[in-house]
């Protein structure tokens, strides 16, 4: 029976960060691969990149936001390549309450950004030690209610 | 021969795969040697009483709640053991599993001397240790013990450098056993209150294991397997005559 690789962690934000009305940006400092993603570039095996948002939590209903990488001060418009996806929104305020059903622990969502990586690198873009995360508001209504993103990673697979 | 090598080359490297992918491994494998450690012990003094206080030295009496606490909580953590490992960088995994074990195991180590102390400090009523029992059983039908479960499945961000790494997987371990103490100290208590034996233990494990890992399951099991031990437990005096008047008339038929 055919096995999915492992996955290994390689970089992850040391703070969580609240968004509200204006676009944040997160930090994520990278480490060398070491394990199976260090084995999988020796043996030019095509690796996954997959951005991990993890416990993501809000006590209501929060607005969207996408979710962008190495966007700087660039214009999200105009910088479609870098989009990775939406922050999970639904089900976000029932995930961040304590009750018999639910730690409270909020909700993780893994995003396949291989392709903007590969782009990043092939248009010299990429900083292997450093990612910078961008969380835009969208929408008339965005930020009115403040949501945290426990803490966002990058993994290779 | 080449043949042969390839073949133990590939195994290996599967073998090598497989605990990649299940870090928590040597977890699984600490609480097999501690159960293996207490039978062991249970068959060499023929009892399955643990920590006998008249032949124990203080020394063998830590050793064996250790044992208890590795064998009888570490089964729990798998999860969480192989997440905190997955959130860590590669070549911090086990160091971040240990941390977290650290953490985990102080809290319960405490919880478990906590039980043990207040265990002998009891009179030994006979009736002590159904009431245990009764009360494990009405416990598991609270609202109050099934958020304590649903919190036992909590996640926390850890941060991925540093002393702080470290810090967050020392932090997580104990937040995770505060939430199992929670959850599991009536069904815990109970064992020790009759003086720990080993089936009472593996029971009371294994009743902890369906909550954590069988979520689907009769809601109502835990309480109603607790409740025929109490029931059984305040039986126990009055069995006990019948019991051997059966031992002895079997004794006077046997050729």
């Amino acid at each position: 029976m055919a096995q999915t690789a492992t996955s290994e962690m390689v970089g992850a934000t040391e703070a969580p960060v609240t968004l509200a009305r204006d676009r944040n940006v997160a930090h994520i400092r990278m480490a060398r691969p070491t394990g199976p993603a260090a084995r999988a570039t020796a043996t030019t095996q095509k690796r996954r990149a997959y951005l991990n948002l993890e416990n993501v939590t809000s006590d209501g209903v929060p607005s969207s936001y996408g979710i962008y990488l190495n966007l700087g001060d660039g214009d999200p418009e105009q910088n479609r390549q870098l989009f990775a996806g939406l922050l999970p929104a639904f089900g976000v305020k029932e995930a961040s309450q304590k009750d018999e059903h639910n730690p409270g622990s909020g909700l993780n969502r893994a995003i396949d950004v291989t392709h903007i990586v590969e782009w990043l690198q092939a248009n010299n873009r990429w900083d292997p030690d450093h990612l910078h995360v961008t969380f835009v508001p969208r929408g008339k209504n965005a930020g009115e209610v403040p949501v945290k993103v426990g803490r966002a990673s990058l993994y290779y697979k | 021969m080449r043949g042969r090598l390839a073949i133990a080359a590939g195994d290996i490297a599967e073998l090598r795969e497989t605990l990649e992918r299940h870090p928590e491994w040597w977890t699984a494998c600490l609480a097999a040697m501690a159960a293996i450690f207490l039978v062991a012990q249970a068959v060499s003094t023929e009892s399955i009483a643990l920590c006998p206080t008249s032949s124990a030295t203080g020394r063998s009496e830590e050793l064996q709640l250790v044992a208890i606490v590795v064998a009888t909580m570490l089964p729990l953590v798998l999860v969480p053991v192989r997440r905190t490992a997955q959130a860590s960088l590669w070549r911090r995994r086990h160091r971040a599993i240990a941390g977290f074990l650290l953490g985990y195991g102080g809290v319960w180590a405490l919880t478990m001397a906590g039980e043990t102390i207040l265990a002998g400090w009891l009179p030994a009523y006979a009736w002590l240790p159904a009431a245990a029992f009764a009360v494990a059983a009405l416990w598991e039908m609270t609202p109050l013990k099934r958020r304590a479960l649903s919190i036992c499945h909590a996640t926390q961000p850890l941060r991925p450098f540093g002393w702080r790494a470290d810090w967050d997987c020392l932090r997580y371990g104990m937040r995770h056993a505060r939430a199992c103490t929670a959850s599991c100290w009536a069904i815990m208590l109970a064992p020790m209150l009759v003086a720990p034996q080993l089936p009472l233990l593996a029971g009371a494990s294994t009743l902890c294991a369906l909550g954590r890992y069988w979520p689907r399951r009769w809601q109502r099991l835990e309480a109603v397997t607790l409740a025929v031990a109490a029931l059984s437990w305040s039986a126990a005096p009055f069995a006990s005559p019948i019991l051997h008047e059966v031992q002895h008339i079997t004794g006077l038929l046997r050729p």
